[in-house]
């Protein structure tokens, strides 16, 4: 499956534990510098619960918390990977020119 | 954010599944256009994706202590459809006109004052048109002849009052109040005809059919007619 950017994003976000909502928004634009809004990323989260990356668990004081389905974790693996091996080849390119 | 409007802006389906916490989420933002608009779009991508919202599935409630084994689950994808103007156009009404009672449309520049539609580069094929009416003293043709209808209308209404109190004068002389009756029957009946000519005209003119003025048919000013001055009997 093709994740996209905010997916992606959310799935890093989640690697190092459970989050809820705002909790993904600050992380992202910590580490991204990605301000990702309230409509983007729970359409980003409804597609990665559908697909199983990630699943809901119990809410409290009505902010729900998600975390990474060992699925979530391959994707995000193959992903990364996949990504790192464009990125590697993008600067090579980049050396010998 | 206040969320609630923006939340019951979302599906029905996608409220019951998230509306809570997206709701949650936004009281923790600042109303920000930027935060806005983003809700706005969530909105109008969750009912372009009706298929987006998971089958309903209670939350995980305790990590299983020893890791099941993972079955590979098929992805579910959303079946593509092409999508149909009359689908999305009442929402995105929707969220217009709850935007608008929301005060997001008030104050804006030049609220309140006058279009200068002769000036108006977007006017495009229309701003030579206005031109020439505003350089000839002229406005729109259909509001000129919404104005001849206005004063028409007056008219009318004066003629029927006149008539209704010449004829009242006449009450103590049954044929000559019949004669009478018929003539003055016969003259506001024209001028109906003629005031309902302009109504056609005016509904042919307008570019928008709420601008119309209606239409003014034979039978409802025969009624008027006879409500006002009835036969004697």
């Amino acid at each position: 499956m093709q994740l996209s950017e905010p997916g992606l994003l959310i799935l890093i976000s989640l690697a190092d534990g459970p989050k809820h909502g705002y909790a993904m928004m600050e992380d992202v634009e910590r580490l991204a510098g990605v301000k990702m809004g309230p409509g983007t990323l729970y359409g980003a989260l409804a597609r990665l619960e559908r697909v199983r990356l990630i699943e809901p668990l119990p809410a409290s004081d009505r902010r729900r918390p998600y975390r990474l389905t060992s699925n979530g974790a391959k994707a995000l693996e193959a992903e990364l990977a996949q990504l790192q091996r464009v990125a590697a080849v993008g600067l090579r390119r980049l050396a010998t020119t | 954010v206040n969320g609630r409007w923006l939340v019951r802006l979302y599906p029905r389906a996608w409220r019951e599944r998230y509306g809570e916490e997206l709701l949650a989420l936004l009281e923790q933002l600042p109303a920000s256009p930027r935060v806005l608009l983003d809700a706005l779009f969530g909105a109008a991508d969750a009912h372009l994706h009706p298929r987006l919202v998971p089958a309903a599935r209670p939350a995980v409630v305790e990590a299983p202590a020893v890791a099941a084994p993972v079955e590979p689950e098929p992805a579910v994808v959303a079946r593509r459809r092409p999508i149909l103007r009359d689908e999305f156009e009442p929402w995105i009404d929707q969220i217009m006109r709850e935007a608008a009672e929301r005060g997001l449309f008030d104050n804006l520049e030049g609220q309140g004052k006058p279009l200068r539609l002769e000036e108006d580069e977007a006017a495009g094929d229309w701003a030579m048109a206005f031109r020439m009416l505003r350089n000839a003293g002229e406005t729109l043709p259909w509001i000129r002849l919404g104005h001849e209808i206005d004063a028409e209308r007056r008219k009318l209404a004066a003629q029927l009052a006149d008539a209704s109190e010449r004829l009242d004068r006449l009450r103590a002389e049954p044929a000559a109040y019949e004669r009478e009756r018929v003539r003055l029957r016969e003259r506001y009946l024209g001028a109906a005809v003629a005031l309902d000519k302009k109504l056609i005209e005016h509904g042919a003119l307008v570019p928008a059919y709420t601008l119309e003025r209606g239409r003014l048919p034979a039978r409802v000013a025969e009624a008027r007619f006879d409500g006002a001055c009835p036969e004697l009997g």
